[in-house]
């Protein structure tokens, strides 16, 4: 996945075409181009774009402060990076990890794929939060219970076996 | 009263509506797009919350994230604005049975009103004055032809469920109804959901006249001196302006008084608005708008009441506070709608990269943007509303020019130079203008 080219670098005759480059970058699986000449240093890199729900993102941050059921986990490797997904709230709604008994989710948690990570209930219909794959809970972003809004961070995952 | 209120729409109606309720001492929850997440308005809100991705069908019309959004935030009531779900008579319904005041007449009332063959049925009824045309929906284009017939060219068609000039089409021969029947047809489906189409005489050249109108639960209705939109283009009001330079003192009484018979008729409650076309003395019955106008600004100067807070009001089951000699003329109002288009008025979408707003005596300006806002091409075009008063038509109109000038736009096209040429337009200075206006200024 995380296809790395140090390309060649053109002849000084030749005019960089970034944009040139770009489109090769979309059409191609290469996912990172480095170029250097003299002070000129160049990087494009083409993010991942396997998400569950909503974009990518390596980071990971809390985007509001009633928002933080676990502390976020650092980044360690860049392969650990490319796995792990952010799983956004596909509704206005509450959030449940817990059904009053059972934690469903925790963090360090594993969720086998068709697993269920949680859920969001709006007006009365649930709407879960399921694994798409062998997964890990990374990060947990929003408590039991907390009203959330369509597109919020719900969960940080790392698929498993990638 | 209402304790918190969800603003389920966006841009300066919802900031418009977020400013009464702040002046009400009612606390507001504005929805938004990811879209509209940045935008300043939403942090004027008590509260916000995003409720979908910025097509509109996904946000501001999916209906289960609204209500959710107003359950969660515990609000008591939902204002609709303009647009999107005012006028839909499910999400009213929908509202009440959650529990939550819908800002707006009831749903019945909406679907009432948003079935234009039925209400026109209704009033003709009553012996208002309504076009000649076909009695509810046309099944089809031989049915169409033969209503022609019987009303004489020209016709016009028009979406039963229609509005913005979408789903209509003038038709001037025989030769031409069948497509015209078509096109419109599909139009409406797509605009609206619903094929319905009916068939009426065209009216050549009329005054667009429009009365609001406040209505309280115990059925007390009244009027408002009226506003003359008749300067459209694409059956899309550009200029609208109160009084009209073109209503005498008896006509004005008679429409209002028509206006609040037609209220009456469909148990009407809260604000609203009855459109009528005018031809020398003749009026006819065209429409009912069930909701707040993007034009209710010209009546807030002209009579010097805050309808959106009397909207709110009334909703929350207040009395109407005013009787009819309440209601005055007190100065002159004009408004241009500023929209980023093209000369042939196409949308054009992008990023305003600088924006000066004009300000000075009698001068107010309605708009959601600032520097850097984006127009979406999701949503509608409109920039801002500048509106201007003066103690007579004259004064309103030389500080709408001024204001004009003041205002500067970068970044996107607008249709301020349509403006400029309007208010300088001789037939505009006397105020001898028909809804053809625009076409025939070219």
């Amino acid at each position: 996945m995380n296809n790395k080219t140090k390309s060649a670098p053109p002849a000084p005759s030749e005019e960089l075409n970034l944009k040139k480059i770009m489109e090769v970058l979309g059409e191609t699986d290469v996912c990172e181009f480095e170029y250097s000449r003299g002070d000129l240093h160049i990087v494009l890199k083409k993010e991942p774009v396997a998400v569950i729900l909503g974009e990518d993102e390596n980071t990971v941050e809390t985007d509001s402060a009633s928002c933080t059921a676990a502390e976020p986990v650092a980044v360690e490797n860049a392969a650990a990076r490319d796995s792990r997904k952010i799983l956004k709230s596909p509704a206005v709604g509450t959030f449940h990890i817990s059904d009053g008994n059972t934690l469903l989710a925790a963090v360090g948690k594993k969720v086998k794929k068709g697993g269920k990570l949680g859920w969001v209930n709006s007006m009365g219909i649930t709407q879960e939060i399921m694994a798409e794959a062998d997964l890990k809970i990374t990060a947990i972003f929003c408590k039991d219970r907390e009203v959330v809004e369509w597109g919020q961070k719900l969960f940080e995952v790392e698929e498993e076996n990638v | 009263m209402f304790k918190k209120v969800l603003v389920a729409n966006r841009g300066e109606i919802a900031l418009r509506i977020i400013r009464a309720l702040r002046e009400m001492g009612v606390k507001s929850v504005a929805v938004c797009s990811e879209a509209d997440k940045d935008n300043f308005y939403c942090g004027l809100a008590d509260d916000s919350i995003c409720i979908g991705p910025a097509a509109a069908a996904s946000s501001y019309l999916n209906v289960s994230q609204i209500i959710s959004a107003a359950l969660v935030k515990k609000c008591d009531a939902v204002h609709p604005g303009y647009g999107f779900l005012a006028e839909n008579p499910h999400f009213a319904e929908i509202c009440a049975s959650y529990g939550l005041s819908f800002i707006g007449p009831s749903a019945e009332t909406i679907a009432l009103a948003g079935q234009k063959a039925d209400i026109i049925d209704l009033v003709k009824r009553k012996k208002i004055p309504v076009v000649p045309g076909s009695k509810g929906v046309v099944a089809n284009a031989a049915e169409a032809k033969k209503i022609a017939a019987a009303i004489k060219y020209p016709v016009i068609i028009k979406a039963t469920a229609g509005g913005g000039g979408k789903g209509m089409r003038i038709v001037r021969s025989e030769k031409d109804i069948e497509q015209a029947f078509e096109l419109a047809g599909a139009e409406a489906k797509n605009a609206f959901s619903n094929a319905g189409l009916y068939v009426e005489k065209y009216i050549e050249a009329p005054r667009h006249i429009e009365i609001q109108i406040a209505a309280d639960k115990k059925g007390k209705v009244l009027y408002f001196p009226e506003r003359d939109c008749s300067i459209q283009r694409n059956h899309q009001k550009v200029l609208e302006e109160g009084p009209s330079p073109q209503i005498n003192a008896k006509l004005r009484k008679k429409l209002g008084e028509t206006a609040c018979r037609v209220a009456k008729l469909v148990n009407y409650t809260t604000v609203g608005t009855v459109e009528f076309l005018v031809s020398k003395n003749d009026f006819y019955f065209m429409e009912m708008n069930a909701r707040i106008q993007v034009e209710h600004p010209v009546t807030e100067f002209v009579s010097d009441i805050d309808l959106m807070k009397l909207q709110i009001a009334l909703a929350a089951g207040e009395d109407l506070p005013l009787n009819q000699d309440d209601v005055k003329e007190i100065c002159h109002a004009v408004e241009c709608r500023i929209n980023s288009e093209d000369e042939n008025y196409m949308p054009s979408a992008g990023k305003i990269e600088r924006l000066i707003l004009p300000g000075g005596p009698g001068v107010r300006v309605d708009t959601a943007m600032t520097n850097g806002s984006e127009i979406s091409p999701f949503y509608d075009s409109m920039i801002a509303k500048i509106i201007t008063y003066g103690r007579d038509r004259a004064e309103a109109i030389e500080r709408m020019k001024r204001a004009l000038l003041e205002l500067k736009i970068e970044g996107v096209t607008t249709n301020i130079a349509l403006h400029q040429k309007i208010l300088r337009n001789e037939n505009f200075v006397k105020g001898c203008y028909t809804t053809d206006f625009i076409g025939s200024m070219k």
